[in-house]
């Protein structure tokens, strides 16, 4: 009998890391994950970035050779989607654009470079998905993720990630600028004693840090600890007793890099970046005052395998994602004592209009998530000064990290924000031509919509209490259904309305009935 | 204690265990023509030794190396205590051949004649085919001042010739190189079974040569070379061609050993050892026919079938029999053990065979570390690359004495579109492994063999070897991972099953055994059942010392080489190592911890051996079907019942035979190929049918 034969389901996903290139090959096979073949090569990337500024002729060689080793790997596997990522070693080093150029031309592979905030994201995401109790609604959780380049921290309760900062923190880079100096081992750790610090001291500053039951604690010397800590209790426990890291700690402290190998049985690799990295750890929690701690087996790599496999992707994600960047949002704006039953409103307005005009725009969630974004914080340049307060919400916006968004998507939010007053984009605008052609329409679509909700609440008193859509052809009304008499939200509506009219050409008119 | 009293000395083990080869061959109970392969098989061994361990020794004492090993000895004592040994069991092979075996074989009808005893009446047409066949291929060399003395490949038969010229009454010597090959001819002209040895036929008709000359004296010699290939690895940039050049050299290895035929007189003699600087001592006066490897070609020769052993033809298992089945539906039914050669090596063949046709199959990858002539194997593996299939072939290159022939192999599956890798620098890969991946309905499938011995449809036949099929998803991620290890394409992962050298296997025999004390030591039961073919490894004894000190009893089934001393009181009286050899090679390793009744087995390509643990890739795999476990606690039952071919080994170093006296004889060998015969049977298979567990839903696959 001849079995049917099957198109192959497998994918890979690629990590470029400071320390190595790692690959997993996955399928779904009995509607689980099933991983096929895990791959790892050694390569200095992050030596070269965190050392010189820049990667090495013959690491970017190296790299090519490995990467087209494992794409001949997944021809044995007819793997169909690869999907390459990094993250700091390369996001740092100043020739980053020939490294993924000459990957590009070499291998055929597409690189990703993943920003702190997007990393954490992915981490969140697949850990979130694998957390077995769930917790009330307002406990709050984090991530520590102690990378070599930088250190993630994220905050999450239930639904959402509440906040998410990426530390200057990384082992091996605070390893590398310490060593251009000339000084002892014990002048290392006073340095890095301080500089941990003055990082917390910004952190607290920053956010305001709420009770923390459980810390997740991710990386390669944490999983060493882990395995350490299991070896000497003979057993695999849930959660990790910070006590017994704190033991383990003490001794390496007074470890040579030699001593570390041997007496803890950490690989060489490790050996170096162990005792900064425990340090790092052990402070953050310390801060945090969690409850309990896990060390979960988890990588990068999993969770983008997890990504393309499509199982993170549930129908919520995007109601998930638009509730959490709210929250973000509230986050920031309060920092900059903004108005936020003002922005509460024009988000609330400005998306009931999105998805009543669904039929014109045709969009989809992901740009009513920049929407959301835009609609809280298209005032926060009011912290700076009344004039041009939309041009300082533009830079406020571009200057902070949000969750998922890559660099251009962020543009793309900013720019929005900054077209919900005054001129339309016009190509005089560098930051609205840094965008390409399709994303422009974006931005001009959803400032748009933007304006419209924006001068529904023009007297920032919260009139409007709900909208209605009506459409003829392409004349359409809008019913602002109120408890009073509005004046101002009339007036505005009037001149804001001309880029949606413009753009869509449509005639639009607004309606005020009483409730 | 010292160390003398702790271990024995590896080279001087050796030497006993080529004397139990040897006894076979003196025992008068063994089939006339297996004396004759056992007294083959002794001369091969021995040959190697020499080219192997002996120049190892000798390059030591020459360097003016003079430590003592760990067993106390220098290398100068062990060199001499291996002369006098060697001597004394090279005089009881030609004995035994003289006295023993030639004239049985003659009284058979089997006649060897040499150059003395031919009849006169079969001269002629001898001269005839000398003539035609051989007068043209052979070289003579003649030595004198104008030419010197030629270089000779080691192990190669040549003739020497004492000349005298008749005018000038001048004498010079001259040397035939005799082919290597067919050294049994057939006598024209006469009945079935007569031969001539080849160099036998050359001394007859070699004046042809020499006309005008008057031949003096005539002898055979026998120049035996160090073989070790020198390699700078980490330097070398093609490992292949390295390697082809080193052969080269080998060729002229430093002299270690000389033989010449007993009845050369004093100038020839002399001759040798004027021009040939073997080692003090090494010089052998041979009585008889220089060299026997050759022999097994008479052995295995159709007929005389009464005087050979019963043939136990390899049998199929009764799961693998349909062929119409796809060999991979099979093995995802259960995990599958192929016990060579009682059993066929058949199914390995068809699995990569059916892999390389197989329209779901994407990659296979395989090891390769000594393997057959006209290897099946690499045939479909030439295929299934012409194919389409990403095929990786690992050939070890330097799988000692067969260099030559996988660098062969290497560049024949290249060319067939193969990917071909070396290995790791500075170790062999002795671990032995394939793996198929197919696309199936449910997704990429891995089927993975794993085993004892090689890729080696031949030896599989003469070998014992344990071989393991199975699907398990763990085992596939291990195989993948292995081969990623080999390719150099990823660095070590986790390993889920497989426990590999040189990173963490001694250790995971030292935990075993150590598990095993602790259990006894608390009062449990413990127990250690271990066969290898070699135990060297100082660590590992060490570690049994102590376990037996603590009361673990230790069945030891060492073949060869064991430097344990078994049975000393305060040391190791628990523990007892026995030996069998027999018509087939023992070769598998397999290892058994009781470990609180978990009865936790294992079976590994490496020996107990320093250089299995530190300078090789090797592969130790659990066993986890129970019925496997089942199988192998009978099959070391039935070895423990041996008391025909069992030798045990005594606290001085001695092997003892089992005395038969009062009960019957039992040969494990012959029972374990009468309990695979049950087992397959349609009886057998219904019984063993009774007891299946059912499967617990993590078990399928």
């Amino acid at each position: 009998m001849i079995k049917k034969i099957s198109s192959s389901k497998c994918v890979a996903a690629i990590d470029i890391g400071s320390r190595s290139i790692r690959m997993t090959i996955a399928q779904i096979s009995g509607g689980e994950l099933e991983v096929l073949d895990e791959l790892q090569q050694a390569v200095r990337l992050g030596k070269d970035s965190f050392y010189k500024g820049k990667i090495s002729r013959t690491t970017i060689d190296e790299s090519i050779t490995i990467l087209n080793r494992f794409k001949k790997i997944c021809t044995e596997y007819r793997v169909t989607k690869i999907r390459a990522v990094t993250t700091t070693a390369v996001r740092e080093a100043s020739n980053v654009d020939i490294f993924v150029d000459n990957i590009r031309t070499f291998t055929g592979i597409e690189l990703e470079i993943l920003t702190p905030s997007k990393e954490s994201e992915y981490i969140y995401r697949t850990l979130s998905r694998g957390l077995k109790e769930k917790s009330s609604a307002n406990e709050q959780n984090a991530i520590i993720e102690v990378g070599s380049g930088s250190v993630e921290l994220t905050i999450f309760n239930r639904d959402f990630i509440i906040f998410s900062t990426s530390l200057p923190l990384g082992a091996l880079k605070l390893k590398q600028t310490f060593s251009r100096a000339q000084n002892s081992a014990e002048n290392f750790r006073t340095y890095l004693k301080s500089i941990i610090e003055h990082e917390l001291r910004n952190l607290k500053r920053t956010f305001n840090l709420g009770k923390i039951k459980s810390v997740y604690g991710i990386g390669s010397e944490l999983e060493v600890i882990k395995e350490l800590i299991n070896s000497e209790r003979g057993k695999e426990g849930a959660s990790i007793d910070l006590q017994q890291i704190k033991d383990i700690y003490s001794r390496a402290k007074n470890y040579s890099d030699e001593e570390i190998v041997h007496k803890l049985k950490v690989s060489h690799d490790l050996a170096e970046t162990f005792y900064p990295a425990l340090l790092i750890f052990l402070q953050l929690t310390d801060l945090l005052q969690a409850e309990r701690v896990f060390i979960p087996k988890m990588s990068l790599k999993r969770c983008i395998i997890a990504d393309m496999m499509g199982s993170l992707n549930n129908r919520n994600f995007f109601n998930k994602l638009q509730k959490q960047l709210k929250q973000n949002a509230i986050e920031l704006g309060e920092r900059f004592s903004f108005d936020r039953k003002h922005a509460e409103k024009v988000l609330e307005l400005s998306i009931k209009i999105f998805d009543l005009t669904r039929d014109i725009h045709r969009m989809g969630n992901l740009e009513k998530c920049y929407l959301v974004l835009a609609a809280m914080l298209h005032d926060i340049g009011l912290a700076i000064s009344n004039s041009s307060h939309h041009k300082h919400s533009q830079y406020i916006i571009k200057a902070q990290e949000f969750f998922y968004f890559n660099e251009t998507q962020k543009n793309i939010i900013a720019n929005i924000a900054r077209y919900h007053r005054r001129s339309s984009p016009k190509t005089t605008h560098p930051d609205y031509v840094a965008l390409c052609h399709k994303d422009r329409m974006t931005v001009m679509k959803l400032a748009s919509i933007l304006r419209l909700g924006e001068s529904l609440d023009n007297s920032h008193l919260q009139l409007v209490k709900d909208i209605k859509l009506e459409s003829h052809g392409n004349r359409a009304t809008i019913t602002a259904m109120v408890e009073d008499e509005i004046f101002a939200e009339t007036n505005s509506f009037k001149s804001k309305k001309e880029l949606f009219v413009e753009f869509f050409g449509y005639t639009l008119k607004l309606k005020v009935k009483k409730i | 204690m010292i160390n003398k009293e702790l271990f024995f000395n590896r080279e001087f083990s050796w030497i006993e265990f080529n004397y139990r080869v040897l006894e076979e061959a003196l025992d008068k109970s063994t089939p006339l023509m297996e004396r004759l392969k056992f007294l083959s098989i002794f001369s091969n061994n021995l040959d190697e030794f020499f080219m192997v361990r002996i120049a190892g020794l000798i390059s030591q004492i020459q360097s003016g190396y003079n430590a003592k090993d760990s067993s106390g000895y220098t290398p100068q004592e062990i060199v001499e205590g291996l002369e006098a040994r060697i001597k004394e069991l090279v005089k009881m092979q030609y004995n035994c051949y003289n006295e023993e075996i030639k004239p049985r074989l003659e009284s058979e009808g089997l006649l060897i004649y040499t150059a003395n005893t031919l009849p006169e009446q079969y001269k002629d047409e001898l001269r005839e085919l000398f003539l035609q066949k051989y007068f043209l291929i052979l070289t003579p060399m003649a030595i004198d001042q104008a030419r010197p003395f030629p270089f000779l490949t080691g192990k190669g038969l040549n003739l020497l010739i004492a000349l005298k010229n008749p005018e000038s009454a001048e004498e010079l010597f001259a040397i035939i190189p005799i082919p290597s090959k067919n050294r049994f001819i057939p006598i024209p002209g006469s009945e079935d079974n007569r031969y001539i040895l080849i160099e036998e036929m050359i001394k007859l008709f070699c004046n042809h040569f020499f006309e005008g000359y008057e031949i003096l004296s005539n002898c055979t010699f026998r120049v035996t070379r160090d073989a070790e290939l020198s390699l700078d690895e980490e330097y070398a940039i093609d490992l292949l061609s390295a390697i082809e050049d080193e052969l080269k050299r080998r060729k002229k290895g430093t002299p270690i050993r000389l033989e010449v035929e007993a009845t050369a007189d004093e100038a020839l003699i002399n001759f040798l050892h004027s021009k040939i600087k073997f080692f003090k001592g090494f010089d052998f006066y041979i009585d008889g026919p220089i060299d026997f490897s050759s022999f097994t070609d008479l052995v295995f020769r159709n007929g005389f079938e009464n005087l050979k052993d019963s043939p136990f033809p390899p049998i199929m298992p009764v799961e693998l029999r349909d062929k119409k089945r796809s060999i991979f539906d099979i093995i995802s039914e259960k995990d599958i053990m192929l016990h060579h050669p009682y059993v066929s090596f058949d199914p390995v063949v068809r699995f990569i065979e059916e892999a390389s046709v197989d329209p779901a199959v994407l990659a296979i990858k395989q090891t390769l570390y000594r393997t057959s002539g006209d290897s099946p194997i690499i045939n479909a593996l030439k295929k299934a690359a012409e194919r389409g299939k990403q095929v990786t072939v690992l050939v070890e290159l330097k799988a000692r004495f067969d260099e030559e022939q996988n660098i062969n192999w290497a560049k024949q599956l290249e060319k067939a579109g193969c990917h071909v890798v070396y290995g790791l620098v500075g170790l062999k890969t002795h671990c032995k492994i394939a793996l198929v991946v197919r696309d199936e309905e449910e997704g990429i499938k891995r089927y993975i063999h794993l085993s004892t011995g090689n890729y080696n449809d031949k030896t599989a036949r003469v070998y014992t070897d344990t071989g393991l099929f199975t699907a398990k998803r763990s085992f596939g991620r291990d195989g993948s991972a292995v081969f990623n290890l080999l390719t150099g394409y990823s660095d070590p992962p986790r390993w889920k099953k497989l426990i590999t050298a040189p990173l963490d296997m001694r250790n995971f025999f030292l935990e075993r055994i150590e598990i095993e004390r602790k259990n006894r030591k608390n009062g449990s039961k413990a127990r250690i059942i271990a066969k290898m073919n070699a135990l060297i490894d100082i660590k590992i004894i060490n570690a049994l010392y102590e376990a037996s000190q603590a009361g673990v009893k230790i069945d030891l089934i060492v073949r060869g080489m064991c430097r344990l001393r078994p049975g000393i009181k305060k040391l190791s009286e628990n523990i007892r190592v026995i030996s069998v050899v027999d018509r087939f090679l023992e070769h598998s390793r397999i290892f058994y911890f009781y470990n609180n009744g978990n009865d936790d087995i294992y079976m590994a390509s490496a020996d107990w051996m320093e250089r299995n643990f530190d300078k090789r890739i090797e592969l130790l795999f659990p066993i986890e079907s129970s019925s496997i476990k089942k199988e192998i606690k009978d099959i070391f039952e039935i070895i423990f019942k041996d008391n025909e071919k069992v030798r045990v080994l005594q606290k001085e170093g001695q092997y003892k035979r089992l005395s038969i006296k009062d009960s019957k004889s039992y040969n494990s060998q012959s029972e374990t190929y009468k309990y695979y015969q049950k087992r397959n049977s349609d009886k057998g298979r219904k019984e063993s049918h009774l007891f299946i567990p059912k499967k617990k839903p993590e078990e399928r696959i």
